[in-house]
C-alpha cells in the first residue's frame, strides 16, 4: 500500500504544474524550429504574431472560416488586432512593440490506483507574459501563481500558492542567426514535448521548475540549429533551495533533414552540488511527418548518476499524433523508463492516449488518459484541461 | 492540363525516338526561413514536350511548364500569400506558370542520357526570364527515364517581393527540386 501511495503521490507532483506549452507536433504542418510561432528558442510559452495567426487561422477548428482578407495583409510586421490577437486585439495597437499574453490552465484529474483514487481540481498555471522584439533583440517574462504544494523552499514544498516567473531573459540575434540569450529559461534539450511529464521531460530534470539561470548561445548553420548553455545551476536551487545549486551546461544539435523529417542529438552534464551527485544525460530523436496530418516523435535518452543514486538508466518516449479533423489532435505515447541499479529503484512504463481539441483560438482542450507501471503497481490517471492562451 | 510552373529541364537526347513527353512529376520548392528551419511548396503539376535538337546537339527544344496554381505548402495562408502577394498568379498572361526552355545538357551522352550531369537553360517566372544552371541525374525506368534535377533560384531575380509577415519570411534563395518521369 505504502509504495502504491507513492506512486500516486509522484504522478500527483508531476502532474500539478508546468510552464509554457509546445506542440513538436506541428512538424507535420512543416515546423521544424520552435521560433516561427514561439519567442522562446527552445519553444513553449508565448506565441508570436506569426505564430497566434497560424493558431487562429491554420491550426484552430473554426479559423479556417475566416477570410484571407480579415487577416493581417502579406508583408505586415505586426498587427494585433483580430481574433487570434491579445484579449481578441480589445487593446489595439495600444500597447505599441510590448506584446502580452495570458496563460490558464483549470484542471481536473483522477489519479486511481489499487483500492482507490483522488480527485483534484485546480489552475495548473495563471501567468501573465510579456515580451518586445525589436532590432534584434527580445526581451521576455513571465509572472505568475505556482499552484499549492508545488513550490519549494528549502527543501520544504508550500502548501499554499506562490509568485513564480517561470522564464524572464533577453536575448540578441544577429541577422546570421547566432543568437545569445540570457536569463531564466528551460535549456534546450532533446524534444520539448508538451507534456511536462513525458519520461523524456520529467525524468531528466526538463520538467516544470527545472529553468536555470544561464546563457546560451544558438546559431543555425545550413540545415542545422546548434544550441549550448552554461549554468551555475538550476534557478529554483540558486533562489530558495541553495543546497541544491551546481553548475551545469547542455547542448543540443538538430539537424533538418527535409521540412518534415529531423534528427537531433543532445548531451546535459550537472555537477555535484551540496545534496546531488553529479549527473549526466545524452540522447538522441527522431521525427518524421509522413503526411500532412500526422507526426512521429520518439527519443531515446541515457540517463547516467553515480551507482548509489540510481545508476544508469534509458529513457525511450514515443508519441505519434494524427489530425483526425482539422483542430482535432489524437495522440499515443508509449514510455518506458529502466530502473537502473539504484535502492528502492522500478522500471516504468506509460501508456499514454491523449485529444486535444483546438475548437478556436486561444482555446485549446486537453483529455488524457495514463496508465503507468511501476513497483508491479498500476496507476490510471485521467486529466482534463483547458488551456486558455489568451 | 493547366499551364504550370517552376521547372526543369530534359530528357533523353538522341534517342531513336523524337520526342519525350514529361508527367509523373514531384516539383518542390524548398523555402529556407529567415528563423531557421524550412517549408516545401510542391506540386505534381508539370508538364511538357522535349525533342532532342538535331546533329550531336546537347539542346533539347520545347518546354517544361509548371502550374502555380497547384503549389501547396500544407498551409492555406501560406499558399494564399505565395500565390496571389508573391507570385501574382493573376497580374497576367503567365504569371500563373513558370516554364524552363533553351534546355541544354552537359555531361551526358545525348544519344544515352543515364547517369549524373548538368543542366543549363532559361526560367521564366513572374514575367521575368532568366538563365538557371543546376545538376540532373538521369535513369531508365520502365519505358522511359527518370529525371531528377535541381537548380537554384534568387526571388529578387524575378522580381518578387521580400517574402515577410508578422516577422518571419523566407529567405531570397530557395532551392528547386525536381523528379518526373519522360516518355515517347
Amino acid at each position: 500500500m505504502r509504495t502504491t501511495l507513492l506512486v500516486a503521490a509522484a504522478a500527483l507532483a508531476t502532474l500539478s504544474a508546468s510552464a509554457a506549452w509546445a506542440e513538436p507536433l506541428f512538424l507535420a504542418k512543416q515546423y521544424t524550429r520552435c521560433t516561427p510561432c514561439h519567442y522562446s528558442p527552445t519553444g513553449g510559452g508565448l506565441l508570436t504574431p506569426y505564430g497566434r495567426l497560424v493558431s487562429h487561422r491554420e491550426l484552430s477548428t473554426t479559423g479556417a472560416s475566416t477570410t484571407a482578407k480579415a487577416s493581417p495583409a502579406a508583408g505586415s510586421d505586426d498587427d494585433p488586432h483580430g481574433e487570434q490577437a491579445f484579449l481578441y486585439g480589445a487593446l489595439g495597437d495600444a500597447l505599441g512593440p510590448v506584446h502580452l499574453g495570458v496563460e490558464m490552465r483549470p484542471s481536473a484529474l483522477r489519479i486511481g490506483f489499487p483500492g482507490g483514487h483522488q480527485d483534484m481540481n485546480f489552475w495548473m498555471n495563471v501567468d501573465l507574459i510579456a515580451a518586445v522584439q525589436k532590432g534584434g533583440w527580445t526581451g521576455y517574462a513571465t509572472a505568475g501563481r505556482e499552484p499549492p504544494n508545488s513550490a519549494e523552499r528549502d527543501g520544504r514544498t508550500l502548501t499554499e500558492a506562490a509568485f513564480i516567473s517561470y522564464e524572464h531573459w533577453i536575448s540578441y540575434e544577429t541577422a546570421q542567426g547566432l543568437r545569445i540569450r540570457g536569463g531564466r529559461f528551460l535549456p534546450a534539450y532533446g524534444v520539448r514535448f508538451a507534456d511536462h511529464t513525458t519520461y523524456s521531460r520529467s525524468s531528466l530534470d526538463l520538467d516544470r521548475n527545472d529553468q536555470i539561470y544561464g546563457l546560451e548561445v544558438s546559431g543555425t548553420i545550413g540545415r542545422s540549429l546548434v544550441q549550448a548553455m552554461v549554468s551555475p545551476g538550476k534557478a529554483e536551487a540558486i533562489l530558495h533551495d541553495h543546497g541544491h545549486r551546481g553548475f551545469s551546461t547542455a547542448g543540443r544539435w538538430q539537424l533538418d533533414l527535409t521540412p518534415r523529417a529531423t534528427v537531433v542529438g543532445s548531451a546535459f552534464y550537472r555537477d555535484s552540488t551540496d545534496l546531488d551527485q553529479k549527473s549526466g544525460s545524452a540522447g538522441g530523436a527522431f521525427g518524421f511527418a509522413p503526411g500532412a496530418r500526422v507526426s512521429i516523435w520518439t527519443e531515446v535518452d541515457i540517463d547516467m548518476h553515480p551507482a548509489a543514486v540510481g545508476g544508469t538508466s534509458w529513457v525511450a518516449v514515443n508519441e505519434t499524433s494524427v489530425e483526425a479533423y482539422r483542430g482535432v489532435w489524437l495522440k499515443i505515447s508509449p514510455q518506458f523508463r529502466t530502473s537502473g541499479s539504484g535502492p528502492g529503484s522500478s522500471d516504468l512504463r506509460r501508456l499514454e492516449f491523449a485529444a486535444n481539441l483546438l475548437p478556436r483560438t486561444h482555446w485549446n482542450v486537453n483529455l488524457a488518459y495514463y496508465r503507468d507501471r511501476a513497483f508491479d503497481a498500476t496507476t490510471t490517471t485521467l486529466l482534463a484541461q483547458l488551456h486558455l492562451y489568451l | 492540363m493547366k499551364p504550370t510552373l517552376i521547372t526543369l529541364l530534359f530528357a533523353g537526347a538522341a534517342v531513336a525516338a523524337p520526342s519525350w513527353n514529361a508527367g509523373r512529376a514531384d516539383v518542390r520548392v524548398i523555402c529556407p526561413m529567415t528563423t531557421g528551419g524550412s517549408f516545401d511548396a510542391s506540386t505534381s503539376a508539370l508538364g511538357g514536350t522535349l525533342t532532342p535538337g538535331a546533329g550531336a546537339s546537347s539542346a533539347l527544344e520545347g518546354s517544361l511548364v509548371v502550374d502555380l496554381r497547384t503549389l501547396d505548402t500544407g498551409i492555406g495562408l501560406r499558399n494564399e500569400h505565395l500565390r496571389e502577394t508573391y507570385l501574382e498568379i493573376d497580374k497576367g498572361p503567365g504569371f500563373d506558370q513558370a516554364m524552363v526552355t533553351d534546355i541544354n545538357l552537359k555531361d551526358l551522352n545525348p544519344a544515352a542520357p543515364q547517369g549524373k550531369g548538368s543542366f543549363t537553360g532559361s526560367l521564366t517566372l513572374h514575367g521575368v526570364t532568366k538563365s538557371i544552371a543546376g545538376g540532373v541525374d538521369v535513369r531508365s525506368s520502365g519505358g522511359g527515364l527518370q529525371v531528377r534535377a535541381s537548380f537554384p533560384l534568387n526571388l529578387s531575380d524575378y522580381g518578387i517581393r521580400e517574402p515577410r509577415y508578422l516577422g518571419i519570411g523566407v529567405r531570397n534563395t530557395v532551392q528547386i527540386e525536381a523528379t518526373f518521369a519522360v516518355t515517347h
